[in-house]
């Protein structure tokens, strides 16, 4: 529980006020820091969970504890790192990595002052209760931007001791008089530094009404997917994480696809002028994804080879990671272009203006919204019907990775427009179509890593050679790819069936119908 | 999670001492850690000034349907816990006897904490029972605490004998030389021999130093009042080696 402090209460009438409840062990007030963690996409605050490093006289410590009672999960002395492999092996890790996988983590906000530790004791001079004080308090996400915070203590619990610590807290309300914390730390420094905890996410949220113009819809839509843009735009230049790029393609791979699926739409001047950019963007950030692909995925190439073969790889890691950093360099440059920058000043230029005072959109913007996602996700998924029931055991690889264009398109459409439909059905329908999409997405992904390896092992004479043992490896590695690669095609009668289940054409006849 | 047991078929070697001290060592670098007291003496439970009372007795620890989450205190020290003794464990052989698959109980008791805790250490009372043998099945790691005396050797070699016949192999026994006074020439020399015939021995040796047996005057753990004493610096060291053999 966090109490208020007020200013009149000095800490020694507080310590003596204590003194006169319980038995107190109290420690020297301490400087130090207190600063909360999380990824960019605030997947620790999803889980509700907070990572707090406290720095006392000097010595940090690192601590994951749940958001609301406080209680511990792990801790470990010493900083935070940057992503939760660079922490020493144990518990902490391992929760951590399972919940951030390759996000970075980032000091988002922090206090500083003076902490106070007391230790409420029973006749056996045993600690039952904990209190924390925090006097002389900034709050900081920076070196620019502090806040002074109120003086605040907070009670917290011993296990197994849940009387005396009620007995505790109703001292405090009671026979103190303090005022509970409207809310907790945690809270206030976040609203402090201007963050909104969960304020970005990776997955697309449009809401609309059945009603609404189309026109105002995917204006909508085009701008969120704009914002997402921007705001893994500098994680991307910089390369702070993988996950930046990741987001910042997707954004833009949506882009495209909105462009395409509802050109008719808009104005045609509008989609030939920014669909060729948008193009553009999918394609210098091809290489660099491509590389990060290859990286995350090394230790699951290890796992292919025997272990004796495996650390030959490393040769091969050292090389990928050589062509990532160039690729990377390459694609900032790119990124900060007058090009770049003038694409998205002029799309967001373009979106600024509704399409009520724009002239050049067509009448067909108009359309309620619902008639026009109807007709969108109809044609597709009947194509994606279409094309999966044409593919047997001896269809070429090429018509496997049409398919897969074509329910990257229905995924989208359901996703844009998600909100106009019952949630139950169109969550199983992009389950149901995940599902396929895994399946179609590993078969590729495999053709291209074979192929890319393939590159890297014959490269020509600008790079010095990969050593003998290391090119033998690799092409054990291009037989174990091609193997897997087999397997997963097989699988792909059983998950396309599960996606076209009988169910599918009657729910299409039933909620994308013509007339909405 | 990962169970240790500081055990001995013999008392008064250091068991309780290693118990308390690793496991405050193990909290302070942050691991979430539980000492179980299964000494009815309840010396763990005294060092740390917690109540030697479990509510219910042994029978509804072992039995009960709260399991040993309801029993679980906090010490002094954030993130180390105790599970206290309590007199009714003198009859643990008795009740454990009566139960189904008795030297299986321990394991399957303590299964639900591994969400809670990264290090458990089993404090264990002397005597080779059936209490014993479940601790042995559900341990990772058997410390042994053997002062350098032939009487200490040769409870060693009970030990590794009831491994063999009892088919133990998943335990890893690590014997350690405690209460060392290298005055005396026959501490010396089975210090010095006895890593030549087990080399599984570990290498740091706990002296025998006064400020061990203040810890029951202090009722603190050793690093907690004295930590830069040999003793001290000597668990320190032996935490580190132990932690060695859990990585590997």
């Amino acid at each position: 529980m966090e109490y208020l402090l007020p200013e009149i209460l000095t800490p020694a009438s507080l310590h003596d006020q204590l003194c006169s409840f319980a038995p107190l062990k109290a420690e020297l007030p301490r400087e130090g820091c207190l600063c909360y963690f999380d990824s960019f996409d605030w997947r620790l605050f999803h889980q509700g969970l907070i990572l707090e490093e406290e720095t006392l006289d000097g010595s940090p410590a690192l601590r994951l504890r749940r958001l609301g009672n406080g209680s511990l999960l792990g801790s470990v002395v010493g900083h935070a790192p940057d992503f939760a492999e660079d922490l020493p092996p144990g518990a902490l890790r391992d929760t951590l990595k399972e919940i951030l996988e390759d996000r970075r983590l980032f000091p988002l906000a922090g206090v500083q002052g003076l902490f106070q530790r007391f230790s409420l004791l029973d006749d056996q001079q045993k600690t039952v209760a904990r209190l924390v004080v925090l006097t002389q308090a900034i709050g900081a996400d920076g070196p620019k931007n502090r806040w002074r915070l109120s003086p605040r203590l907070r009670s917290e619990p011993v296990r197994g001791y849940d009387r005396e610590l009620r007995k505790l807290d109703r001292f405090l309300r009671s026979g103190l008089c303090l005022e509970t914390a409207p809310e907790e730390l945690w809270h206030i420094l976040m609203g402090g530094a201007g963050r909104s905890p969960g304020d970005y996410s990776s997955k697309p949220d449009f809401r609309f009404d059945p009603a609404q113009p189309a026109g105002e819809a995917i204006r909508a839509i085009f701008l969120q997917l704009l914002d997402s843009m921007e705001r893994n735009l500098d994680g991307t230049i910089r390369d702070l994480d993988s996950e930046f790029l990741h987001d910042f393609r997707v954004a833009i791979r949506r882009t495209r696809a909105a462009l395409s699926q509802f050109k008719g739409l808009m104005p045609t001047t509008v989609v030939e002028r920014f669909h060729p950019e948008f193009a553009w963007l999918g394609t210098i950030t091809t290489p660099v994804r491509d590389l990060d692909v290859h990286l995350l995925g090394f230790d699951g190439y290890r796992n292919l080879l025997p272990p004796k073969q495996s650390s030959d790889l490393a040769p091969l890691r050292e090389r990928l990671m050589a062509h990532q950093r160039t690729a990377q360099r390459q694609l900032a440059e790119e990124l900060a272009s007058p090009r770049f920058r003038k694409i998205l000043a002029d799309w967001r230029a373009w979106l600024a203006k509704p399409p009520f005072v724009d002239l050049s959109w067509p009448e067909s913007a108009a359309l309620p919204v619902a008639k026009v996602a109807n007709a969108r996700i109809r044609r597709i998924l009947r194509r994606a019907l279409r094309e999966g029931a044409a593919i047997d055991d001896g269809s070429p690889p090429e018509d496997l990775h049409e398919l897969r264009k074509t329910c990257k398109k229905l995924r989208y459409l359901l996703e844009f427009f998600q909100s106009l439909y019952p949630h139950d059905k169109i969550s199983a329908l992009i389950r149901s179509l995940k599902e396929l999409q895994d399946n179609l997405g590993e078969f590729q992904d495999l053709e291209v890593h074979a192929q890319a390896l393939r590159a890297i092992a014959m490269m020509p004479t600008a790079e010095p050679p990969l050593p003998p043992e290391t090119l033998l490896a690799i092409g054990q590695l291009i037989e174990r790819l091609r193997e897997h690669q087999q397997q997963v095609r097989t699988e792909f009668a059983a998950r396309f069936a599960v996606f076209a289940a009988p169910g599918k054409r009657r729910l299409v006849r039933q909620h994308f119908r013509k007339e909405p | 999670m990962k169970i240790l047991a500081t055990y001995n078929i013999k008392g008064g070697v250091g068991k309780t001492a290693a118990a308390i001290n690793l496991a405050y060592l193990a909290a302070r670098d942050g691991a979430r850690t539980l000492v179980w007291d299964l000494d009815p003496q309840g010396a763990a439970t005294f060092y740390f000034r917690i109540k030697p009372k479990v509510k219910g007795g042994s029978e509804k620890l072992l039995g009960g349907k709260n399991g040993l989450e309801s029993s679980i205190k906090g010490t002094d020290y954030p993130q180390l816990d105790l599970l206290p003794a309590d007199f009714s464990y003198r009859h643990l052989d008795i009740l454990l006897d009566s139960e189904k698959k008795p030297t299986k109980r321990f394991k399957k008791l303590l299964a639900p904490l591994a969400t809670s805790y990264d290090y458990i250490f089993l404090d264990c009372p002397p005597s080779i029972s059936l209490v014993s043998e479940a601790v042995f099945r559900a341990a990772e790691i058997l410390l042994v605490p053997i002062i350098p005396t032939p009487l200490s050797l040769r409870t060693l070699e009970q030990i590794y004998a009831f491994e063999q016949d009892e088919g133990l192999e998943d335990l890893k026994i690590l014997p350690f030389f405690s209460m060392v006074d290298r005055r005396k020439s026959l501490h010396r020399e089975i210090v010095e021999s006895l890593p030549q015939q087990r080399p599984e021995v570990l290498e740091t040796e706990i002296p025998y130093a006064s400020e061990v047996e203040q810890m029951g005057i202090r009722r603190l753990p050793l690093a907690a009042y004295s930590p830069h004493c040999r003793a001290a610096l000597a668990f320190a060291e032996l935490w580190r080696e132990i932690q060695d053999h859990l990585i590997s």
